[in-house]
């Protein structure tokens, strides 16, 4: 049942791991700018300090006969760390296959693969990977067009919503992705020509900054903000989007009153709106 | 063994660094009164001694901490104003840009986006909610006359390929996107679109200083009065020599001797004088030329307007240099201006704010360009140092010829903001690595300012 999608194990930390263990080899991109090898080695690599005192004093570094930092903490940032990499060397497409199959398609593949699901234009089933079989086609197919993104409770990052380039989505759904924040919210701009619908409940890095960058978006139609625990003044600036953009249909929020506009009605939050295909098929996008 | 301890030669009142003695009643004395007071000891000796603990300093601390393995430096920042009064780095607009005209400002800028972008993994602590910078992602936007639209369209060709996300606009497009602005006598202009905004500079800078204490680096609340010198080798090349110790003195008037092996100059508008008190403009040779970095005080005005530009306002700089940005949610902005010629600079005595100059100058050009503020309220306004390079308002950085193990990192000419981060990984490399290779800042050493050679930066704000 697809919406348990949050709940699925590999969204849990030792479940991730074991994923990244099997992968074997993870390639770097040649591309990324060279910030130093040793950037990358948190607390957990460094070795117990030195006391400064004399050798028969020391004791840190005689007791020490292997420098490992076993703490809990910096354990699981280790663990962490080794999750980010993976996934954002996942999560990338190259330029070559992008070539070859054309950026829509290219996009479909990085959303499947991060767990979510698509829909193309013309078409009113969704995509989505069964076990680790990828149903899209691997080679180029003229106008095809992608038109829905679905990645509810994937782990898609900011270098992952490259995927958008070139694109024309329209309606994106980014519900309870724990790595989406305001950085990811800014580099939406590259849809803002085609973006009409936008969910993003749920993200709990979002902050009202980041719900302040969605004014790039300028042919927004819906937008919908629930359980956004750090934008305190969702509703503020959900006003200030409206003043910009008057077709802007603001869901999950209770807009302040203002004389000049009518109230709108507020959607109690509907939990099975968009985990069960058959609904969906009445949101389905205009051919 | 005498040859090890050397007896102290010097001003009685300092307390002198590590092998040297004193007195043994001096010593008991000191001994005693250190028992009964409650303050932590200057060390007597240090590997790397950062002069001044602003953005610069505090970058140059975290990354040579965090790239380090085991501890092997021990660094020292020395800050006279430990609650960042009168400091650059919180009185700043926080402004944060990709659009410049010399390509390793694009890169250094585009390094701190992407510093802040990961912020967590750099100076997270952990299982705490990552320190938010406020970052707010409107973007730049810099509006172009017919004569200089032409030039704009080629930089942003060259920001583009650097990688940086930056429109043109032509002036219906403008007119379209941003209804409040005014037009007239406008061709284009060129927008950021991503990574480029305004944040809160002090929390970038209170998230540095926690990270850099958990990294064991130590914060001095004193001032810098002197340096001791000694020659690097018997024979030397011309007159080379390093800085052998700092001299400090702290709240209470003592002062103190701090051996060092390096010291890198991280002063901000007070560069010059550091650079004096190490022997720049001096003596003979190249060492005659003083570190030509000043003060300039800028002004910041803060005020509201009822109905003014929407949320979507970027930071706009008009073309007469005047700037303006929305502050909060509330209707409030903040605005300012440089002076348009050297004689119209402010006087850098103390941080007075001059209405004057927002009544003349900056509200007319500002209600022009944008008639919904020709009525406004203003509120506040405050005062800050540029850390001005007076030879061509970029950076320079790298060692100094003559004195060896003094490392310069001044002259961003308010831009330290957007370039401290990178320039912080960059003498970091020239310490641990012995080049930059992140950003290649080799053209912004000192040598072009005894050659005589400029770097000119055209978007300046």
């Amino acid at each position: 049942m697809s919406c348990f999608k949050s709940l699925r194990p590999a969204n849990r930390i030792w479940s991730r791991l074991f994923l990244c263990q099997t992968r074997g080899y993870v390639e770097r991109d040649p591309r990324a700018i060279k910030m130093g090898d040793l950037m990358f080695e948190p607390e957990y690599n460094r070795h117990m300090p030195d006391d400064g005192k004399t050798p028969f004093v020391n004791l840190n570094k005689m007791l020490n006969v292997v420098e490992a930092d076993f703490d809990k903490e910096s354990l699981k940032q280790f663990m962490q760390r080794k999750i980010d990499v993976n996934d954002i060397a996942e999560q990338r497409v190259d330029a070559k296959t992008k070539e070859k199959i054309g950026k829509d398609l290219a996009a479909a593949y990085v959303v499947v693969k991060s767990g979510g699901r698509i829909q193309f234009a013309g078409m009113d089933r969704w995509i989505e990977k069964k076990g680790s079989h990828i149903p899209l086609p691997n080679h180029n197919i003229p106008n095809l067009k992608l038109q829905v993104a679905d990645l509810t409770g994937s782990s898609i990052r900011y270098e992952g919503l490259a995927f958008l380039e070139g694109t024309s989505i329209k309606m994106l759904i980014l519900r309870d992705c724990q790595y989406i924040d305001d950085f990811c919210l800014s580099r939406l701009y590259k849809i803002s020509n085609t973006l009409e619908f936008l969910d993003i409940s749920g993200c709990t890095l979002v902050t009202d900054n980041g719900l302040a960058a969605l004014c790039k978006l300028r042919n927004l139609k819906g937008l919908r903000i629930n359980d956004l625990p750090n934008a305190g003044n969702k509703a503020l600036i959900a006003a200030y989007l409206l003043d910009e953009n008057p077709e802007l249909n603001v869901l999950g929020v209770d807009l302040p009153l203002d004389h000049d506009k009518e109230m709108p009605e507020t959607s109690p939050e509907e939990s099975g709106q968009y985990s069960d295909s058959s609904t969906n098929s009445s949101n389905k996008p205009p051919t | 063994m005498a040859a090890f301890v050397t007896k102290w030669k010097g001003n009685e009142k300092i307390r002198p660094g590590a092998g040297k003695a004193r007195k043994m009643g001096k010593f008991f004395k000191e001994s005693i009164s250190k028992m009964f007071s409650l303050k932590e000891e200057i060390p007597r000796s240090t590997d790397l001694v950062i002069v001044g603990g602003g953005l610069v300093g505090s970058a140059v601390a975290f990354f040579v901490a965090h790239k380090q393995t085991n501890r092997e430096r021990e660094i020292m920042v020395i800050e006279r104003d430990p609650m960042y009064t009168t400091a650059s780095s919180s009185l700043s607009a926080g402004g944060i840009r990709h659009q410049f005209s010399v390509t390793e400002n694009v890169q250094m800028s585009m390094f701190t986006t992407k510093f802040l972008r990961n912020i967590k993994f750099f100076l997270g602590l952990i299982d705490q909610p990552p320190p938010d910078v406020q970052f707010n992602h409107q973007g730049y936007l810099f509006l172009a006359t017919p004569e200089k639209a032409e030039k704009l369209e080629e930089l942003v060709k060259m920001q583009k390929y650097l990688g940086a996300e930056v429109e043109m606009f032509s002036a219906e497009m403008l007119k379209q996107r941003f209804p409040w602005l005014n037009i007239d006598g406008i061709e284009a202009g060129s927008l950021g679109l991503n990574g480029e905004g305004w944040f809160d500079p002090h929390s970038l800078l209170a998230a540095l200083k926690q990270r850099n204490i958990g990294l064991g680096v130590r914060y001095i609340d004193a001032e810098v009065i002197g340096f001791t010198k000694k020659l690097s080798a018997p024979e030397t090349i011309g007159n080379q020599y390093v800085l052998a110790s700092v001299i400090s003195r702290d709240t209470d008037g003592d002062m103190f001797e701090t051996n060092c092996h390096q010291v890198v100059n991280c002063a901000g508008p007070w560069a010059g004088q550091i650079g004096e008190l190490a022997g720049m403009g001096t003596e003979t040779g190249a060492l005659s030329i003083p570190l030509p970095v000043v003060p300039r005080k800028r002004f910041i005005y803060a005020y509201h307007c009822h109905n003014g530009p929407g949320i979507s306002t970027p930071l706009t700089v008009d073309i007469t240099g005047t700037y303006f940005r929305r502050e909060g949610l509330g209707g409030m902005y903040i605005c300012g201006a440089s002076p348009e010629s050297e004689e119209e600079e402010p006087s850098i005595e103390n941080l007075d704010v001059d209405y004057e100059f927002f009544n003349e100058k900056i509200w007319p050009r500002l209600a022009h360009r944008i008639p919904a503020f020709e009525n406004i309220k203003l509120k506040s306004a405050w005062a800050g140092y540029y850390d001005y390079n007076v030879w061509d308002q970029n950076l320079i950085i790298g060692p100094h010829p003559v004195i060896t193990n003094f490392l310069l990192a001044n002259g961003m000419s308010g831009h330290g903001l957007q370039q401290s981060i990178c320039v912080g990984n960059a003498i970091s490399e020239m310490i641990l690595n012995a080049d930059t290779y992140t950003v290649d800042l080799s053209r912004f050493n000192f040598d072009r300012i005894i050659r005589r050679e400029k770097i000119l930066e055209d978007f300046i704000v």
